[in-house]
């Protein structure tokens, strides 16, 4: 794939070539001439090993990869740089976190490395016989998605939820979880040297879970700690 | 509200907007797109991502919120439809933007090939760049057929001051023979936050969104020579 040379147009404006665009018969016949059966929508589970996708996927998603060994090799060896904790990528100059409330005034950040994307918290099916911490789920895109209430995880006290309440998408080792979070306040710059220990009297209780304090006022949680309890496990 | 003088546009420009993964910004990018176009000329939006229908909902809430202004919506079923639409609207608007499904279907190829500028969107992530190997082997296949493609990476979700999203942007730019627009998309919460109110980030207030928006729209306005 990497000696394979694509056309290249570099131009800063579109050359001549297309200005009789569009050409919709072109287009048509180009539409028709699609040989293969229509792909699947691209599977989201694809960085899983194959061993672990679904049976139903595996072979779609494998006809979407590029099949030469080398560009595989490429590809793979990027999945797992991207997989990398945010504390082992090296060179980090600045970070951005998201920064979100629990309850009416606590302010908590999440490093971006994690976040997937925001929800709206739509229908969160209860699910019986699950820690008090867990919510319920959700249909993400087809997949269930497990929701905690990061409150009742801190033994922080409830308040009601008001349209401002959120869910989390974010992502650690391949697994998604939802943290329901009661708003969501915008994005934050910072570098290692701005965050302070914890103290211990920041609201969350157990202080593994936190990376640290930025600014004085909000608390970095560590959701490599927090998503990899065993007590979190559980639902798995 | 500035108009194209009328004999620069003969016929509007197409603007597709594809990839083969879900979530990577396609809807983002369309929606944002046409609100700053329509500040500029006549602009339609069809949204060919149904049932999904982001963009499509998107414009009812702006329909309802009386926003529209020039633009227009639309939503289409298959490939035979985006085809006609596309004719019909091109006709009478500055600007056709396209919102792609993420499959590599006929209606993918229909707005290759029927784009004047293919933007694609993609985030630092494997799974993204592996989907875009599949679409750059339709642009050689349409090329081996004499049809010009001209695709631009989208950077979205751009983690600009990590070193490793920098390397891995350059690195698949090169792998896969594309090049990239120069402005890119952060990750803001104001992308999600617009496109759930029918809103654009201009109309957001986060100014970092609204700049980095302002100099893609920029960089696309200089790209159509327009
Ligand atoms: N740069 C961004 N920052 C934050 N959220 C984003 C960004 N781009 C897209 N999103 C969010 O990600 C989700 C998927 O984006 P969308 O544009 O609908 O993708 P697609 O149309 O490709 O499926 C949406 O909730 C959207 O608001
Ligand atoms: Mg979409």
């Amino acid at each position: 794939m990497a000696k394979r040379k694509v056309k290249q147009n570099q131009d800063a404006v579109l050359g001549d070539a297309i200005l009789a665009k569009p050409d919709f018969e072109q287009a048509l016949a180009f539409a028709e001439s699609l040989t293969q059966t229509e792909s699947a929508p691209w599977v989201e589970s694809c960085m899983l090993g194959a061993a672990e996708w679904p049976v139903a996927v595996t072979q779609s998603a494998a006809a979407l990869m590029p099949q030469d060994a080398e560009s595989r090799k490429v590809l793979e060896a990027r999945a797992r740089a991207i997989a990398k904790p945010l504390s082992q990528q090296q060179h980090e100059l600045r970070d951005q976190y998201l920064r979100f409330r629990l309850g009416a005034v606590e302010r908590y950040g999440i490093p971006y490395a994690y976040l997937e994307e925001l929800l709206y918290v739509g229908n969160l099916a209860r699910v019986p016989c699950t820690p008090a911490f867990v919510s319920g789920v959700v249909n993400y895109r087809g997949e269930l998605l497990t929701i905690l209430d990061l409150k009742q995880f801190f033994r922080m006290p409830a308040v009601a939820m008001s349209d401002e309440a959120r869910i989390i998408v974010v992502k650690h080792e391949g697994m998604r979880t939802g943290l329901l979070v009661d708003g969501v306040d915008g994005n934050e710059a910072y570098q290692d040297a701005e965050v302070s220990p914890p103290l211990s009297s920041e609201g969350v209780s157990n202080m593994e879970y936190v990376l640290g304090i930025h600014d004085g006022s909000v608390t970095l949680l560590n959701l490599k700690a927090l998503l990899g309890d065993p007590a979190l496990r559980v639902h798995r | 509200m500035e108009r194209l003088p009328a004999r620069e546009v003969r016929v509007g420009r197409i603007i597709g907007i594809v990839q083969v993964k879900g979530g990577v910004g396609r809807s983002t990018l369309a929606t944002n797109l046409a609100a700053a176009l329509a500040r500029h000329g006549r602009t339609a939006l069809i949204d060919a991502d149904v049932p999904q229908g982001t963009s499509a909902s998107w414009g009812k809430l702006r329909e309802d919120a009386g926003r529209l202004g020039q633009l227009t919506v639309a939503g289409v079923a298959d490939y035979r439809a985006l085809v006609s639409k596309a004719r019909e609207l091109v006709a009478v608007n500055d600007f056709v933007i396209i919102d792609g499904p993420p499959r590599l279907a006929e209606v993918t190829r229909a707005i290759m090939v029927m784009s004047r500028l293919c933007l694609i969107p993609l985030g630092a992530s494997a799974a993204e760049i592996w989907a875009t190997a599949d679409l750059v082997k339709t642009i050689k296949e349409a090329s081996a057929r004499r049809l010009d493609i001209n695709a631009r990476i989208v950077w979205n979700r751009f983690r600009e001051h990590t070193r490793s999203a920098r390397e891995l942007g350059e690195a698949a730019e090169k792998q896969l023979g594309l090049t990239a627009l120069h402005s890119k998309l952060g990750y803001r919460v104001a992308y999600s936050e617009a496109l759930a109110r029918g809103l654009s980030v201009a109309e957001w207030p986060d100014r970092h969104a609204q700049e980095e928006f302002a100099a893609l729209v920029a960089e696309i306005k200089q790209q159509l020579g327009v």
